[in-house]
């Protein structure tokens, strides 16, 4: 059973999982710093890894033309989710959810009308994401397997994460963003509009899903399929719960439940049971998520006020609003 | 005959769902959890129904209270997980039910297998004398259906003749008011997760003993799922017990229907789905949030 963690060839498949997961999960951190909790991430995902396979399908233009596709698809279902719910106010998890219904319906019956069979698109058009060789590596047996030869998604995955903590700690628009989840009464005072600010890190972070959505459409396998995502974008949402406010989490966070996954799929062969795959990856959310809840420095979430921040400025005014409650606490 | 039979038969778990999570949604827990408390009831009823010995009637009954019990019991595991460690609820239930999928799988797999099954993750099969009792010949529809509108009148006395009922209200309109008014808002969150997550529970049981006699893996759960439509009925119906039995029917109607359309026409099922998600849209524009916190 252990011997398998040795494998070169699950930690390639982990890595190669934990990009989508990454990338997802980084799009859906940007909008919780701003202050809104975005549960259709999962219809985003799914409506995303469509819109890459189409593309990719019926332009010709390979893997390239897939990828931009899956980002732009992200940009635009997220921009629906920002117009209905910080634009027209609507209550964002109720919105969330009818997005995760629309897009598991909406991809099922396309499938069907574009390709005359319901499940899956698999095409020979379809051509999975090219792979890069890192120059250097050749020397190092294992890790070149593992971390050479990924697809330049995986490459992108890293230094977007290292980007967005950077881009929230030490940019002043990074504080914006944060002061927008924690204290929105701040930013509109300081002349800025939230509702500007969770816009553009909802679309952003769209943009971040659809490209999760197109590795994970595109890397292995190159085929879409029925409700492919199968949860990834509700486990990327409690991933931004448990990581809070440390960004750089977020890494090491993916990466272990992408192995949490690939390796419950080879537990077979150590002898137990399969269904166990079912079980372990998503236990593992749960009791990730309230360890690092117990573990949490008090009052820096977004959506909860600072402790400080109330005598700063006493008598701001009633920190209320919809960015508060869309960041899930009353 | 067929096709009323058949949405009948649909409308059972649309409005026991429905009313469970009606009833959470009132109390102002936005609890997404029906799905994995509709599959562990179901699980408890098929796994007690292959294995206790006796009168028909006293194996049906125990298996739904045991049916009931289950769901109870994950709606408060969840609940007390996520009010413990400040969990948003709504992050928590939707994990829960990928992972109660998971475990009454593994569970089945490895507990309750039928030996006679291979292709198949189910337990044995009931014994057809702890069936609720068939009401037409061609189709499934049974006895459950009368515990649904039973379900219905019962909650609706609740809500409106009950002081418990009266708390749901309270701490749905104004939790900090209704704290202040003398009720502990944990106590009361425990009482009122554990009863709705009987209610779905008890939804999983009735389809078990009703419909498949047996609890079958991916029978019960996933996207397809029944439970979602009882809360989407739940979340179309707003404030109201009254509006929840049309929107139950609505979406007991569109189940059997587009099953109907997909075999007349061709198109794929997904469309009942699709239409599912753009009712739910609707009611968020409804003005009425499910909830006061719409997190915790």
């Amino acid at each position: 059973m252990l011997h398998l963690l040795a494998s070169s060839t699950i930690w390639y498949q982990t890595l190669q999982a934990a990009t989508s997961l990454l990338l997802v999960t980084l799009g859906l951190y940007l909008p919780y710093r701003a202050g809104v909790l975005n549960l259709g991430g999962e219809g985003i995902m799914l409506a995303a890894c469509f819109g890459a396979v189409l593309a990719e399908d019926k332009t010709g233009g390979g893997a390239l033309a897939g990828t931009l596709a899956g980002a732009v698809s992200g940009i635009l279902i997220a921009a629906l989710f920002a117009l209905l719910t910080v634009g027209l106010g609507a209550n964002g998890l109720v919105v969330g959810l009818a997005l995760n219904f629309a897009t598991a319906g909406g991809t099922a019956v396309a499938t069907t009308a574009l390709y005359g069979i319901s499940g899956a698109i698999s095409t020979p058009n379809l051509r999975t994401l090219p792979t890069w060789h890192l120059p250097g590596f050749g020397r190092l047996p294992w890790i070149a397997q593992v971390v050479s030869g990924q697809t330049p998604l995986t490459y992108l995955s890293w230094a977007a994460a290292a980007a967005v903590a950077w881009y929230l700690h030490h940019t002043r628009a990074g504080l914006t963003i944060r002061a927008a989840g924690t204290r929105p009464d701040v930013v509109a005072g300081a002349g800025r509009s939230v509702t500007r600010v969770q816009w553009l890190c909802l679309t952003a972070g769209g943009a971040l899903i659809g490209l999760g959505a197109a590795q994970l459409a595109l890397s292995s396998v190159a085929q879409f399929s029925y409700n492919m995502t199968a949860g990834r974008g509700f486990v990327a949402l409690a991933l931004t719960l448990i990581a809070g406010t440390r960004s750089l989490l977020l890494v090491p966070l993916a990466i272990a439940f992408a192995l949490f996954d690939i390796y419950g799929v080879n537990l077979q062969s150590a002898g137990l049971p399969a269904e166990l795959s079912s079980v372990v990856p998503y236990a593992a959310v749960v009791v990730l998520l309230v360890l690092t809840r117990l573990l949490r420095r008090p009052g820096r979430g977004p959506g909860e006020p600072h402790p400080r921040a109330s005598i700063a400025i006493a008598g701001a005014g009633q920190v209320t609003g919809d960015s508060l409650e869309e960041a899930g606490r009353p | 005959m067929t096709s009323i039979g058949a949405t009948l038969t649909a409308l059972t778990p649309i409005l026991l769902i429905g009313l469970g999570a009606f009833v959470a949604f009132r109390g102002g827990a936005f609890d997404v959890g029906q799905v994995g408390q509709f599959e562990l009831g179901g699980l408890a009823a098929g796994a007690i129904a292959a294995a206790v010995p006796g009168p028909g009637w006293v194996i049906l009954l125990v298996s739904l209270a045991g049916g009931a019990a289950l769901g109870a019991l994950w709606s408060l595991l969840v609940s007390e997980l996520s009010q413990r460690f400040a969990v948003e609820l709504v992050v928590l239930s939707l994990i829960a039910n990928y992972l109660a999928d998971g475990v009454a799988r593994l569970a089945t797999k490895t507990l309750f297998q039928d030996p006679a099954q291979f292709s198949v993750i189910a337990t044995r099969l009931a014994p057809a004398r702890a069936w609720l009792p068939l009401l037409t010949f061609q189709t499934s529809l049974n006895a459950g259906i009368f515990i649904a509108v039973a379900a219905a009148a019962a909650v609706w006395w609740l809500v409106r003749r009950t002081t418990f009922g009266h708390r749901v209200t309270m701490f749905g309109a104004n939790p900090v008011a209704a704290a202040l008014s003398g009720t502990d808002p944990a106590g009361f969150r425990r009482r009122l997760l554990a009863l709705t997550g009987s209610v779905c529970g008890l939804a999983g049981a009735v389809e078990v003993l009703g419909v498949f006699h047996q609890y079958q893996d991916g029978a019960l759960g996933g996207t397809n799922s029944l439970a979602w439509s009882g809360l989407t009925a739940a979340l179309v119906a707003g404030s109201s017990v009254i509006a929840l039995l049309p929107a139950s029917v609505l979406l007991a109607c569109m189940t059997t229907g587009f099953a109907g359309i997909q075999l007349d026409l061709g198109i794929d099922p997904g469309l009942g789905i699709l239409l599912q998600g753009l009712i739910i849209l609707t009611a968020a524009f409804a003005g009425r949030r499910p909830g006061h916190d719409t997190g915790r």
